[in-house]
């Protein structure tokens, strides 16, 4: 419990996606190597991240022509040369015998925020090497030095797996205690591993993927804190029962929380539920679409970084579809608007004319070929029961609050799929969206307990312009929206 | 349904689908595997060396580390005092050979943890206010080291606070202090180091060059080693390039590397004495090393000048560059100060800034250096006359260190002053005809300008 709320709060106190200092120090070169011993054949996942020092020294590098612009052709150009220099500083010898090392796959490069406006760098490397596995030999001995970077200080890290082989005897784990330097633990004095030695024997489980499979992505979302529990909750190896209900409660927690924060339209769910005279079905309704929108902006936005081939920062995104979800709420509000005041103002010409009774039917057809919401300028007449949410409507409004997906909920994902644990990525997002439904309907029941509670206090005149008002509400928030993604542009 | 109904419900669906994650977890990871662009072997150069060569490696780093972690095991465990007041030295030893701040805040720990379990222990205090003084907190460690020392009257803490009253330019206290501590330990390596420097201070290279000898031989004596032993040697190192001695301080510095090979502050004392010598290719070398050990803007800004002497002006605004990165990190800033100051003013950078950092560091540190690095900013932004004072305050004490006569003399040409001028730069250049690669040949050429003989 305490844990829970402890986790509880490192969400809610750990703003998403802030620049902070390189957490070794600013002159850190920090390398992994994860080790795969496969028959015949030894793979190395290298994963090298530098702090903001070295970094800056190695941009500059990577700008050939030195005109202070890093293009994506001498970005190429780097990765391809770094990984190669990379394959002659790290070493294997088999049996005593030498298996020279190749750069076969070069991985993601991304540039993470640091301090002081400058960035850090994360490049990772395959480099396979072979070797004679002579099954007649019983046993292997492998032994991996990696010397880069040698005069720099840094964490140094190895690990070893077997896939089709099995690993008898090792002096490193299996497992990266800071999951492939992105989680670095905080004072203590980091491990200097710059050789593993392991005996190895034919025959053993295979891997469903290696490890580097799903790279880092170029993620420059900040993976420290509050995700980086959740993701490092998802990555261990030895899940109890009792470790993943705390993982599902931290999620849907997260969840709920991230429907308070700002966007996700519980402003405009209010707003839009006053106004239409919903009931807490619509709430419900309107909290689940919401939810649905949001899970699918996660999963997309997922599926394109990873399988994105070049750099690709989510955070890039974030501007566009904050700008959309403006538009959309713009729209919908204007249109709302217009709508309730053309009824408003068509109705008083009417009730200038003939009595208020009129049947349930008059005019009241929904659907998407209706531009507006019908009847709403009716709200006024007490038993008058009729769905105001048209589903062009609930379309506008899930999308709006939907779009923007949560950093936290796709650093989990990530991390999740980056250590080879799609499933339970997916699992905790799905908690993570029930969390967020479960908020948003909440505050729905809220607004329209609020309304209820109002509704016998305020005037007849009140009421009926309260519609009118929400939309205007809703016009207005999505003018805000609008001009605020269009700034960050 | 009720709502108890509901919340059964709930809480079912909450345990089946934890337990789904549970089973999900203990199987094999699953995941999809893609596709990533294979760039074809034969393509690159990337062939493995048989028999590689290691890099260097730094052998004294990770037998101080390998220390370090079996007592932080073991103080884990069982927190002792004695335990961790040795953890609190060997985290300090570390910061000195590598730099890292992250060592200074572990060692500030573990002595404070010590501490708190041996409350009357002043050495253990004594090396606390040591840790305040190397994060360049003077004022910290001298007010306490003198509590320390006033209340238990531990030699460490007198040390520690004749130490922060130098930096702080409070030499009168200085004195008093480390005379005292030379009278309770007459041979000790600590108090003849002290006394050398004092002594340099003052004027009095003799004296300095004779205790700073007898300082080594004293430490050696003690049973110093590793990067302790070598700081002695680089002390002699740094005397002999001041005193215009190229040759025997690059012996020196080379005995410092030869006791400490990881110790970055015997390299950069070995590369300023090759590049004085006039052998720059080993100098860069050696700096090169130096600064990707430990990136400082001293040697980096060396490094860049000597680029520049060659020729090398794209290497040369790399490593200019990489100073000014270094400046943009908060935390640096503390530390390197009068480096970045100096820096900006003989590089053209940001003048205003510089006058800042130096003004506000000589709130509280009044030193020699202090007062010569305001000069020097003052100079560069055309404050001729503030520069003089500030010159004269730098030279109080009559201080035979060539660049606060180069100094001197570049203000006295600008303010006109001829005469006074060609002294000064004459002065300078006798102390050490080589005292800087590229500023050397600026007092040349300033003093042949004004009818002098360089």
């Amino acid at each position: 419990m305490i844990v829970l709320a402890a986790a509880v709060a490192l969400v809610v106190l750990a703003p998403a996606g802030t620049a902070s200092a390189h957490p070794l120090g600013n002159f850190t070169v920090n390398t992994y190597a994860g080790v795969v011993v496969r028959p015949g054949e030894v793979i190395i996942d290298h994963v090298v991240d530098m702090a903001e020092i070295p970094a800056f020294q190695e941009r500059r590098a990577i700008d050939l022509d030195g005109d202070g612009v890093q293009t994506d052709a001498e970005t190429e150009v780097w990765r391809v040369s770094r990984c190669a220099d990379l394959a002659m500083d790290v070493a294997v010898q088999v049996d005593g015998r030498a298996a020279p090392l190749r750069s076969t796959e070069v991985g993601a490069v991304s540039f993470p925020e640091g301090s002081g406006g400058l960035t850090t760098l994360r490049i990772s490397c395959r480099l396979t090497g072979s070797f004679d596995a002579d099954a007649g030999q019983a046993t292997h001995t492998i032994t991996v030095t990696d010397s880069s970077f040698g005069d720099r200080i840094g964490w140094r890290e190895i690990t070893a797996v077997g896939d089709g082989m099995t690993i008898v005897r090792s002096d490193v784990p299996a497992t990266s205690p800071s999951a492939r330097l992105t989680m670095y633990p905080p004072d203590a004095l980091p491990p200097a591993v710059r050789e593993a030695s392991l005996e190895v024997t034919h025959g053993g489980a295979r891997l469903a993927t290696l490890p580097g499979d799903v790279p880092d992505g170029g993620t420059s979302v900040d993976a420290s804190a509050p995700d980086g529990l959740l993701a490092s909750l998802a990555g261990r190896r030895d899940l109890t029962f009792p470790l993943a209900a705390a993982m599902i409660a931290i999620a849907i927690g997260a969840g709920a929380l991230h429907a308070l924060g700002p966007g996700h339209g519980k402003t405009l769910i209010g707003a839009y539920l006053v106004g239409a005279g919903g009931t807490l079905r619509h709430a419900v309704g309107v909290g689940v679409a919401i939810s649905i929108m949001h899970t699918s902006s996660v999963l997309a936005l997922g599926l394109v970084v990873v399988s994105a081939e070049r750099v690709f920062a989510p955070e890039q995104v974030y501007p566009w579809l904050g700008l959309a979800s403006g538009l959309v709420a713009l729209a919908l509000g204007s249109v709302l608007l217009v709508s309730r005041l053309g009824a408003r103002l068509g109705h008083r010409a009417r009730a200038a004319g003939h009595t208020h009774d009129h049947p349930a039917t008059h005019g009241h057809r929904h659907g998407p070929d209706r531009g507006h919401d019908g009847g709403s300028g009716h709200t006024h007449e007490a038993g008058h029961d009729h769905p105001p949410l048209s589903r062009r409507g609930l379309v506008a409004l899930a999308f709006s609050g939907g779009i923007l997906p949560s950093p936290s909920a796709l650093v989990v994902l990530l991390a999740s799929m980056s250590v080879g644990r799609t499933v339970i990525g997916l699992i905790l997002i799905a908690a993570f969206s029930l969390g967020l439904a479960g908020a948003l309907i909440g505050i729905g029941a809220l607004s329209l307990r609020a309304r209820d509670m109002a509704a016998a206090r305020i005037s007849s005149r009140a009421a009926r312009l309260l519609p009118i008002g929400s939309a205007a509400a809703i016009a207005s928030m999505g003018l805000f929206l609008t001009v605020q993604g269009a700034a960050r542009i | 349904m009720t709502r108890t109904r509901y919340l059964v419900a709930g809480l079912l669906s909450f345990a089946v689908v934890a337990a789904a994650l549970t089973y999900v977890g203990r199987s094999t990871p699953t995941g999809p595997s893609r596709q990533v662009p294979t760039v074809a072997a034969g393509a690159l150069p990337g062939v493995g060396v048989a028999g590689l060569t290691q890099a260097p490696g730094r052998p004294q780093l990770d037998e101080i580390e390998r220390l370090i972690r079996a007592f932080d095991e073991q103080t884990g465990t069982t927190p002792n005092a004695t335990g961790l007041a040795f953890l609190g030295q060997l985290e300090l030893e570390r910061a000195r050979l590598t730099g890292d701040v992250g060592s200074y805040a572990r060692a500030a720990r573990a002595l404070e943890q010590a501490v708190r379990l041996a409350p009357g222990v002043s050495e253990t205090q004594a090396l606390l206010a040591s840790v305040l003084f190397t994060t360049h907190d003077f004022t910290g460690a001298f007010d306490l080291a003198s509590e320390i020392y006033e209340r238990d009257g531990d030699l460490g803490a007198l040390a520690v606070r004749g130490d922060a009253a130098l930096e702080l330019g409070r030499y009168e206290q200085a004195e008093a202090d480390y005379a005292t501590l030379a009278a309770t330990l007459p041979g000790a390596s600590s108090s003849l180091v002290r006394l050398a420097r004092l002594s340099f201070l003052q004027g009095d290279t003799g004296r300095a060059a004779v205790l700073a000898a007898e300082a080594e031989r004293a430490a050696a004596s003690e049973g110093a080693f590793g990067a302790t032993r070598a700081w002695y040697a680089a002390f002699r190192g740094r005397l002999a390039l001041d005193a215009g001695r190229p040759d025997e301080a690059a012996t020196y510095y080379a005995r410092a590397v030869g006791s400490a090979p990881d110790y970055h502050v015997a390299i950069v004392g070995l590369a300023s004495a090759r590049a004085a010598q006039g052998r720059i290719a080993e100098a860069i070398r050696l700096y090169e090393r130096a600064t990707a050990m430990v990136p400082e803007p001293a040697p980096l800004a060396a490094l860049g000048d000597l680029y520049t002497l060659q020729g090398d002006d794209a290497a040369a605004a790399d490593r200019y560059a990489t100073v000014e990165a270094i400046a943009s990190l908060a935390e640096a800033n503390q530390l390197y100060d009068r480096q970045l100051a100096s820096f900006r003013a003989d590089h053209g950078g940001d003048l205003t800034d510089a006058l800042r950092i130096v003004e506000e560091e000589l709130r509280t540190r009044r030193d020699v250096y202090g007062h010569d690095a305001h000069a020097w900013v003052l100079y560069h932004l055309g404050r001729h006359e503030e520069a003089r004072s500030a010159s004269d305050e730098a030279l109080a004490l009559g201080t035979p260190d060539a660049r606060l006569w180069f100094h001197a003399g570049m203000i006295s040409a600008a303010l006109g002053d001829d005469d006074r001028a060609r002294e000064e730069l004459t002065r300078a250049l006798q102390i050490a005809p080589r005292f800087d690669p590229l500023l050397a040949t600026i007092a040349a050429e300033t003093l042949t300008s004004l009818g002098g003989a360089a």
